[in-house]
């Protein structure tokens, strides 16, 4: 692979006690379609924001680990350096398309205030139009004139993605970006995503609780859980051969791999808090193939812990090679 | 079975109607008032200090409020005063609100925690005292006797008091909306897009914030009026010989039995000012409350 365009390394965040974020690793390289994984409250989120410079302004500090772009470290970046990566290197698409655009604004108007500030050298009304139709829009005259409310959830999730494509970012975050709207606009935005990679050479960091959507759109997943990365590796093997027991509980309970008239299985108990944390793999509680190593001793991701297929995972049965399952 | 279209419209609805009808009525008040304030003492035969009649005479069709201590027309001296009186409440208000508005949002937003804690004590001390009471006090030490340029004696330091103190609620209010719209996701959204944070807290924050401070302004201004009226009685608002609702009132105050008309005219006319602002600043407020 060629060098990444934005990094996290071993990224560990604090809001006052309490530590979401514990060990997060990521690696987006150019063009790449990558996606992040995990359960509510997992850090999926938060590890975006931190990517893009928001860790103060939420309230919270990077205590440990670098957040890289370009191969530049910009982890103690300030808030106008951080301003000049936001929409034009790292673009970022909000989850609540309704909540995320000026409710008192034109859509025409929003975009062009975004070209006048990110694309300087172009007309704004025919960047905002041209936009539109990138994202597929039809009769972009009209959403020009329209209010936020006037819009369907997928036509505004259409005009959240075309204001992150205004400055023309090298990497574009989409954080849960079709979780809101339903089956059918989700598969027209996705394949949206796809034919904007293609046509603009993008990366994308695609995050998600949806398994089906990651197979269908990424390369690689990212699989986390409390504040750390559990497993990396290419799609197709960690769908296939998850090599952590929480990926594996993941996958098996994964509404496509259900059977009629067998309940899906549950993952017993509860996220870990982040405000108290138990030592060792955060999965440990609720992991049925826990060694008392595991409650005892820190496991991270670049641990060196590979399996045989390939992906890289943070769990100290899969070094021993130990079939599970 | 009874339809639905039949039965009498839930609470709720009936309130709604109800702040209608109190918006058009307040609304009327307050115009009437308005325009009697502008063009009775530019059109009117007599001018507000001119002794035209003897003194203490009865309501009659030259002098429709009578006259005064001195033989004053009453009617002209009320809606002179009147103006003045609302001039200074509208300008001190607006000029409170506009500053308590920016003040309040900047703090909100401000990365600085100290800036924020150290504003908002000093707003917790000018809130803590008692309105009337500070404004007195400010209104001895700027004199209540100074006159600048076209304003009349009084009127400076009560507006330069006015200022002093009235930004500070607008700023608290302010704020706490501004606290609150900054975690919004359109705020956030925003900032993710690279916008600046002073062009988000101007573009995205303050536009909302505005609409509640606002609201409050209109039902402020009252509250300043009656002020004004009381400093009168203290010897601190606006001094004679100008006209003004306060100091006409306790000009007639000794006579009110025998020459009622001196000090209840007037009054009347500061009541229905007062329930017109009220009318107005209620439908607004209870617009915002109904998601409006």
């Amino acid at each position: 692979m060629s060098a990444p365009l934005l990094e996290l390394e071993h990224v560990a965040v604090a809001f006052g006690a309490a530590r979401p974020l514990v060990d997060v690793n990521l690696e987006v390289g150019p063009g790449e379609l990558v996606a992040i994984v995990g359960e509510t409250g997992s850090g999926k989120s938060l590890s975006c924001r931190v990517a893009l410079g928001m860790t103060e302004r939420l309230g919270g500090r990077v205590v440990s680990g670098r957040v890289r772009f370009r191969g530049d470290d910009v982890t103690a970046l300030g808030e106008r350096g951080w301003r000049r990566l936001r929409g034009r290197e790292i673009g970022f698409v909000p989850q609540a398309s309704i909540a995320s655009l000026y409710p008192l604004g034109r859509v025409g108007g929003q975009l062009k205030a975004a070209a006048r500030m990110l694309d300087p050298e172009s007309d704004p009304e025919e960047r905002a139009l041209e936009l539109l139709r990138q994202v597929h829009l039809p009769d972009p005259t009209r959403v020009m004139e329209a209010y936020p409310h006037e819009l369907s959830g997928g036509m505004r999730q259409r005009v959240m993605i075309a204001l992150a494509l205004v400055g023309r970012p090298a990497v574009l975050i989409a954080d849960e970006a079709t979780t809101a709207l339903d089956v059918t606009v989700q598969g027209a935005i996705l394949e949206l995503l796809r034919e904007l990679r293609a046509s603009t050479g993008m990366s994308i960091v695609f995050v998600t609780h949806d398994l089906g959507v990651v197979q269908e759109l990424c390369s690689r997943v990212y699989v986390m859980y409390g504040g750390e990365m559990m497993e990396v590796g290419r799609v197709a093997d960690v769908m296939s051969a998850p090599s952590h027991p929480y990926t594996r509980a993941l996958v098996s309970a994964d509404v496509r791999h259900a059977e009629v008239g067998v309940p899906l299985p549950v993952i017993q108990g509860m996220p870990p808090d982040p405000a108290h944390r138990p030592p060792g793999c955060p999965f440990a509680p609720r992991c049925a193939h826990a060694l008392t190593e595991c409650s005892t001793r820190e496991v991270v991701l670049g641990a060196g812990v590979r399996t045989v297929v390939g992906q890289e995972t943070a769990c100290w049965r899969a070094r021993e090679g130990e079939v599970l399952l | 079975m009874e339809s639905v279209v039949d039965q009498p419209l839930p609470r709720w609805r009936r309130a709604r109607t109800f702040g209608h009808t109190g918006r058009v009525i307040g609304a009327g008040l307050l115009v009437g008032v308005v325009l009697l304030c502008v063009f009775v003492p530019l059109l009117w035969p007599y001018g507000p200090n001119e002794i035209v009649a003897p003194a203490y005479q009865a309501p009659s069709w030259s002098h429709p409020f009578g006259t005064d201590t001195t033989g004053r027309d009453v009617f002209v001296r009320t809606f002179a005063g009147g103006r003045l009186d609302l001039a200074v409440a509208a300008f001190a208000i607006a000029v409170s609100c506009a500053l308590g508005t920016a003040i309040g949002t900047a703090v909100a937003l401000s990365r600085r925690r100290w800036v924020d804690t150290l504003t908002m004590r000093l707003i917790d001390g000018l809130i803590a005292f008692p309105f009337v009471v500070l404004i007195l006090a400010l209104i001895v030490v700027v004199g209540p006797g100074l006159e600048l340029g076209p304003l009349p004696a009084g009127v400076p330091a009560l507006l330069v008091s006015l200022l002093l103190v009235g930004w500070a609620i607008y700023a608290r209010l302010g704020r706490a909306e501004a606290q609150s719209l900054r975690q919004r996701d359109y705020v956030l959204a925003a900032e993710l897009l690279g916008y600046s944070r002073a062009r988000v807290a101007v573009r995205h924050v303050l536009p909302e914030v505005w609409r509640i401070t606002a609201a409050y302004a209109v039902a402020d201004v009252i509250l300043v009026v009656v002020v004004m009226a009381g400093l009168a009685f203290l010897g601190a608002g606006v001094q004679p010989p100008t006209a003004d609702w306060g100091q006409m009132m306790y000009e007639g105050r000794t006579v009110l039995a025998t020459s009622w008309w001196i000090t209840v005219l007037p009054g009347v006319v500061l009541v229905l000012t007062g329930l017109g602002v009220t009318l107005v600043a209620d439908s607004l407020l209870g617009a915002r409350e109904r998601g409006k």
